[in-house]
């Protein structure tokens, strides 16, 4: 995988991950946060519907109070005369402070008193005998031992609920002794809770602890409040929130449980702002992480692309004028001086070895001759030799010579640039003058089977120079004599040329080397025949190949394409040198001189 | 001398068998130049040589399979090195396989007249040696012998 692409993919998932971790930690930290806080404010507001509550009981405190604390009532509670009745408790009484009962009770808790009314009706009713027996059972609700002393709260009934105040009853100046007490009460209907709803701006909904037909979520309120811990919050669904207070009777036994249902603004808002928030950190994340993106491709990845291309093709080109581009004067240029300077040294270092390896072949080639020079000028020195003998000597000095010659100049000519001049010729003209070109000794049997004198278009000196080259190898591969045959087709607009010996053929692993300059199998030569050889080839946009059966000889093989190879002036370019060591003769000498 | 040395001179390069042949059968001594190792082999187990002069690089094998070879054919034979290739490696490797001499292209043909020479005098000596040797312990045999009583 490229570097952009895992960059570009590493930064995707980081982006995606941190987003997505983000998300979740907000869902967990933040949204809790809300949801606690959410409960907290709806157990402020339940605090405020209790509040309310006990208000109107209170409320019924101030006027239980204004009855009880009075001369009139404080006779009537002992003389029970109809006139206070008439004047102080008619229908207008209950409709105004919109209470549903009056009870007077005396000392001793006999009912003095009594008168229920329907709100609803306007209609006088008699009072609940259950609740006559609930006072008359409990004295608590009647019986105070001085002025200071009063009972208010929820009282609860079998079929209903009641706010109630019980105020002894004291003279106006707020004396006693007390003669009993002023009950008043009020069912807590559907229009006593509307008007809660509508003072509190909450939804409100009451049920007794008791009650058979609890819903679900009050069951749930019923059994986790106690009169100690009498709030609580629940969320109903994604939109919603209850409030549940637990109030307790005047007994201070559990009797109520009121609900508020509120929306659930908070958490909503919450939800929203963390939406806003992530929506931000995305944005920004997306736009840092585009802003490394771009940094990083063009500072490093497109630099470094552009490096490795330019490294490669230092490789292909073997070109020592093209090193890498330096820019800017960063790591990566440093990278790129590094490399320019390694290569510079790796170039000098393998010259040297070129060159070393060269002065070993050249070296003990020449000696070979040398040694015959200088035995022959010894023998002729010595003086003692015969005429015949001294001619001999002088025929292998120049032997020695004209071989000497031969390495210097195959050197020269290899290490120099190939210039071909494509002419016109024919296969048969080229392997006539390939053939004259070598000394074909007399134990050599030639098959010439080249006829062929259809155009081709080729540097007809060098080509022919190719093909000699084979051939040569071809005579050297039989010194004790054999078969040389050379031939062409035509295969696949490819021209080949094959040249055979019957020799004895070269092992498996040489064919890789084969036109390696410096490989070469002959005790005497440095192997630049085939060097020689292939790079005609390579100029002609052909190619070499080899083929030997061990101990039956060897077919070298040109193949020459007719198609697709460019003749004109602009192929007229010079091949590289595949020899790095270029001496300055050479380059002066530049032009291919024949030898 | 007694008799002529044979010598026998393996080079691939024709110009330097021509020319060595030439110094050493003016030394006075019988020549015989091969181009091959393989030929080499032939000649030696065909004829007595007193010294074999060996190049490094032949067309067939290298001059130091040679040298082993000869050890075991013809292990009296003094074989000295003669090599383009002055490379340490091939100087010990001529060493271990047990090459009298060791010389370098292009070398002094004064100088390989007088190594001939002496090792072929180091061989006479080592010959003459063992004649002696030879010559005195028939002798000892003999006189012990002789003091021994006539048991028959």
């Amino acid at each position: 995988m490229k570097i952009r692409t895992k960059t570009g993919l590493t930064m995707a998932v980081v982006l995606l991950c941190t987003i997505i971790g983000v998300y979740l930690l907000s869902q967990t930290v933040l949204t809790s946060g809300y949801v606690s806080l959410e409960e907290q404010t709806t157990i402020q507001d339940m605090r405020k519907v209790v509040s309310a509550i006990n208000d109107s009981i209170n409320s019924m405190d101030v006027f239980a109070s204004d009855y009880a604390q009075w001369d009139d009532t404080y006779a009537f509670i002992e003389n029970n005369n109809t006139a206070y009745i008439q004047n102080n408790l008619v229908d207008s009484t209950f409709r105004y402070s919109n209470l549903n009962f009056m009870i007077y009770v005396n000392s001793t808790g006999g009912i003095v008193y009594a008168k229920a009314y329907d709100q609803v009706n306007d209609l006088d009713l008699p009072v609940s005998q259950e609740l006559l027996q609930m006072i008359s059972g409990h004295e608590e609700l009647w019986r105070f031992d001085n002025q200071a002393e009063h009972v208010s709260g929820i009282l609860t009934l079998s079929n209903s609920t009641a706010m109630i105040s019980s105020e002894p009853i004291v003279k106006s100046d707020a004396t006693g002794p007390v003669r009993g007490a002023v009950f008043i009460g009020k069912y807590i209907d559907q229009e006593i809770i509307d008007d809660l709803s509508i003072s509190t701006h909450l939804p409100l909904v009451l049920y007794k602890t008791d009650d058979a037909n609890l819903p679900d979520d009050f069951r749930v309120a019923n059994s986790t409040l106690s009169v100690e811990n009498s709030l609580s919050a629940k969320a109903v669904n994604a939109t919603t929130i209850g409030g549940y207070a637990l109030m307790t009777d005047v007994f201070s036994n559990p009797a109520v449980i009121v609900r508020a249902e509120m929306p659930r603004s908070i958490l909503a808002q919450g939800q929203t702002t963390i939406g806003y928030f992530l929506m931000l950190l995305s944005a920004s994340l997306v736009i840092v992480f585009g802003t490394i993106m771009i940094l990083l491709e063009k500072g490093v990845l497109s630099r470094l692309s552009k490096l490795s291309k330019e490294v490669g093709s230092l490789g292909d080109a073997r070109d020592l004028s093209q090193l890498v581009t330096v820019e800017g004067n960063d790591e990566i240029a440093s990278l790129a001086r590094a490399l320019n300077d390694t290569t510079l040294k790796l170039t000098k270092a393998e010259r040297f070895a070129s060159i070393g390896e060269l002065a070993t072949m050249v070296g003990h080639d020449l000696r070979n001759p040398l040694q015959g020079i200088r035995n022959a000028t010894y023998f002729l020195r010595t003086g003692m030799q015969q005429v015949d003998q001294s001619r001999r000597m002088l025929d292998e000095i120049e032997k020695s010579i004209i071989y000497s010659d031969s390495i210097v100049r195959n050197l020269v000519e290899y290490s120099q640039e190939l210039r071909p001049k494509f002419t016109r010729t024919t296969p048969k003209a080229i392997a006539a003058k390939a053939l004259l070109d070598v000394g074909i000794p007399n134990n050599i049997n030639v098959l010439d089977r080249i006829h062929d004198e259809t155009e081709i278009t080729v540097d007809t000196e060098l080509f022919s120079r190719a093909l000699a080259n084979l051939i040569q190898n071809a005579v050297e591969a039989m010194p004790k004599g054999g078969t040389l045959t050379v031939e062409n087709i035509r295969l696949n607009d490819n021209l080949e040329f094959k040249v055979s010996d019957t020799g004895c053929g070269f092992p498996e692993e040489f064919k890789s080397k084969i036109g390696n300059p410096l490989v070469t199998r002959k005790a005497r030569g440095m192997g630049f025949g085939l060097a020689i050889t292939k790079r005609i080839l390579e100029a002609h946009k052909g190619s070499l190949q080899a083929e030997s059966i061990n101990g039956k000889g060897s077919t070298f093989k040109i193949v020459l394409p007719l198609t697709g190879r460019k003749c004109d002036k602009d192929a007229e370019q010079p091949s590289s040198s595949i020899l790095s060591v270029q001496t300055p003769s050479a380059e002066r000498e530049k032009g291919g001189e024949r030898p | 001398m007694s008799e002529r040395k044979r010598i026998l001179v393996v080079d691939d390069d024709s110009s330097i068998r021509i020319t060595i042949s030439m110094i050493l059968e003016a030394e006075g001594y019988v020549v015989d130049a091969v181009e091959t190792g393989k030929e080499a082999i032939e000649k030696a187990n065909s004829n007595y040589y007193n010294l074999a002069l060996l190049d490094y690089r032949l067309p067939d094998m290298e001059g130091t399979a040679l040298l082993s070879t000869f050890k075991e054919t013809t292990p009296k034979m003094v074989k000295i090195m003669v090599t383009g290739y002055p490379s340490m490696s091939n100087a010990i490797d001529s060493v271990n396989r047990k090459a009298d001499a060791f010389l370098v292209k292009p070398v002094d043909p004064a100088v390989l007249i007088q190594t001939v020479k002496s090792e072929l005098k180091k061989q006479e000596e080592a010959q003459a040696y063992s004649e002696k040797k030879v010559v005195e312990f028939i002798e000892t045999r003999i006189k012990q012998l002789d003091k021994q009583p006539n048991t028959t």
